[in-house]
């Protein structure tokens, strides 16, 4: 016998109950507060009138109950960077123009310009010849670190100690140990570089420090099948390494490595330390001059012209690649 | 004196004692098929046999070269072993032809031209004369196999080591490889097969051998083992085998 029956209630079918309308009302608030930006503000109020008209066909009314807050979104939207803008402009014009003139006074920009990018010449062609020394250097340490067997700890263990002592120190101080430190070794070749050569070797000692670590990555991401796959047709360690491993890590660690050259290439202003007549050095000597920051302003559009184009090139190559992946897997 | 003679071979992963006395001798011109469950150890036996994998105890020896030795030549090992896996493992930044003619180019120093005409040959023997410029991510897996094939066939190896070379592939592309082995065996190419394909096994073989827990269990003709196997083990994996309809 059962007693107490519960009643089962009847299950409400979701397509009956969204039947019944869910109550809307057209707010006027925020439309009219989005008025503060007339351009988008004036459509926001606009389209909640009509809304509010259209208050008996329920399908128009929110069609432009949408459009009105969608207006309103955009004057939000927009009252934000004319606030943050403004107050760009007002930290510039104030004290009677006292930062626009200080920082970007056209007529000393202009003056001193040509010598500005004369001198940043010397950034890049002391990035460039670090980053070429700095990729094969690194390269190097990355292979001697991933060398199996025991045979190769002690090369291993000087790889990492490498590695670990120039991404731990500042640098700074690499570059001003190597620039100081060097001539004064007395040895030949080492204590009589350039400025622009022994600036190069410092760079060169740290991102090959980066770079290895990059490198290694590279090479750890190839899946070891590859290895056993070399090792089978009879290829010997370093023929794996050279035909098999090394082709498909460098593909995968071609953004990274475009991110330590942007890194580089900033870090070669760190050689005015040494008294490297590059570009930031140069602008420095003009801001004395001149009595006014605008060559700052110069030799920082200088580095921003090959920095940001690197930096979006970067991230296309990345997401290219993501999208690559995504079609195979 | 057999060609490759396995005594005893012992190997363990960390906790796992994979092989635990494998035994087992093949002649030159034989067909051997591994067949038993899953991680019974026959892919690992086949690794060892051509030293991508080292072994704890016991000897391998293959022709004149022993493998279990510390100082084996390993180097001329895999030139006479040929090994093709089941994932294929071909080079994704090479074309088919260069992913055949790498190993002669390098490794046996003939000349790149040379070289690239003997691997258009294999290719062609593999009936895929027509992909030999495709990148592997353009072929079929079947077709990745039959490439990954000719790769191990062009340092013309002496034997040949084939990994359950279809169980990656979908069913329709099974045929295509299986024709190429059976070819291979026809010539008279000493092999052994680690294969799931029961029909196949019993088919081209001249010797099955039924591996459980890392050794030899049972081993016999294709005929005698799979319809009167001896040990009740041997019994019990080919009647699963039945029972899902896969022989």
């Amino acid at each position: 016998m059962i007693k107490n029956v519960v009643p089962i209630p009847k299950p409400t079918l979701v397509a009956e109950a969204s039947l019944d309308p869910i109550p809307f009302d057209v707010g006027m608030a925020l439309p009219i507060a989005s008025l503060a930006f007339p351009p988008t503000g004036i459509p926001a109020v606009l389209f909640a009138l009509r809304a509010k008209a259209a208050s008996d066909d329920r399908k128009q009314m929110l069609r432009y109950a949408m459009r009105s807050r969608l207006w309103a979104q955009y004057s939000f939207g927009s009252l934000f960077a004319v606030a943050v803008v403004g107050f760009v402009v007002a930290a510039l014009i104030a004290n009677n123009y006292a930062v626009a003139d200080g920082y970007f006074n056209w007529e000393v920009l202009v003056a001193g310009f040509p010598q500005i990018v004369k001198a940043f010449a010397t950034n890049i062609w002391v990035s460039v010849a670090a980053e070429i020394a700095a990729v094969a250097w690194g390269l190097t340490l990355a292979v001697a670190r991933s060398l199996p067997g025991r045979a190769a700890a002690p090369i291993r263990l000087m790889a990492i100690f490498y590695i670990d002592l120039f991404r731990g120190l500042p640098s700074l101080l690499t570059i001003l140990i190597i620039g100081f430190g060097l001539p004064q070794t007395g040895l030949p070749i080492v204590s009589n570089l350039s400025l622009f050569t022994s600036g190069a070797l410092a760079l060169t000692i740290v991102y090959g420090a980066y770079l290895a670590e990059t490198f290694r990555a590279g090479i750890e991401g190839v899946h070891w099948s590859q290895v056993a796959a070399g090792r089978a047709i009879g290829l010997t360690y370093f023929q794996v390494m050279r035909f098999v491993v090394l082709p498909q890590a460098l593909r995968n660690v071609i953004p990274p490595l475009l991110n330590w050259y942007i890194s580089l290439l900033k870090d070669t202003s760190l050689l005015s330390v040494l008294g490297l007549l590059e570009g930031v050095t140069t602008a420095r000597i003009l801001v004395t001059a001149q009595s006014n920051l605008s060559a700052l302003t110069g030799v920082s559009l200088c580095f921003l012209a090959v920095t940001i184009p690197l930096a979006r090139f970067t991230d296309h190559l990345i997401k290219r690649n993501a999208a690559k992946l995504r079609g195979v897997g | 004196m057999s060609y490759i003679s396995i005594q005893n071979v012992h190997k363990r992963y960390n906790a796992t004692n994979v092989l635990r006395g494998f035994t087992m001798d093949v002649d030159r011109h034989e067909v051997a098929c591994l067949i038993g469950p899953s991680g019974c150890g026959k892919s690992t036996m086949l690794r060892c046999i051509n030293g991508l994998e080292s072994i704890d105890a016991g000897d391998i020896r293959v022709g004149n070269i022993t493998v279990s030795e510390d100082l084996a030549d390993t180097d001329t090992l895999r030139r006479r072993v040929g090994i093709v896996f089941q994932q294929f493992n071909l080079f994704p930044h090479m074309t088919a032809l260069e992913n055949v003619s790498l190993g002669p180019r390098q490794v046996l120093k003939i000349p790149s031209k040379e070289a690239e005409a003997q691997a258009f040959t294999l290719l062609e023997r593999v009936g895929l004369a027509d992909k030999a410029r495709r990148y592997p991510d353009a072929l079929s897996g079947g077709q990745q196999q039959r490439v990954a094939i000719a790769r191990a066939l062009a340092m013309k190896p002496e034997a040949l080591l084939l990994d359950e070379i279809t169980s990656a592939l979908d069913p329709e592309l099974v045929g295509e490889v299986l024709n190429i082995v059976r070819e291979l065996a026809r010539e008279g190419m000493t092999m052994i097969l680690a294969t799931h394909e029961m029909a196949f096994a019993r088919e081209v073989a001249t010797r099955i051998c039924f591996v459980s827990d890392g050794v030899v269990h049972e081993s016999g003709e294709p005929h005698r083992l799979f319809n009167n196997p001896e040990k009740p083990k041997t019994r019990a994996f080919l009647k699963r085998l039945t029972d899902a309809r896969r022989i």
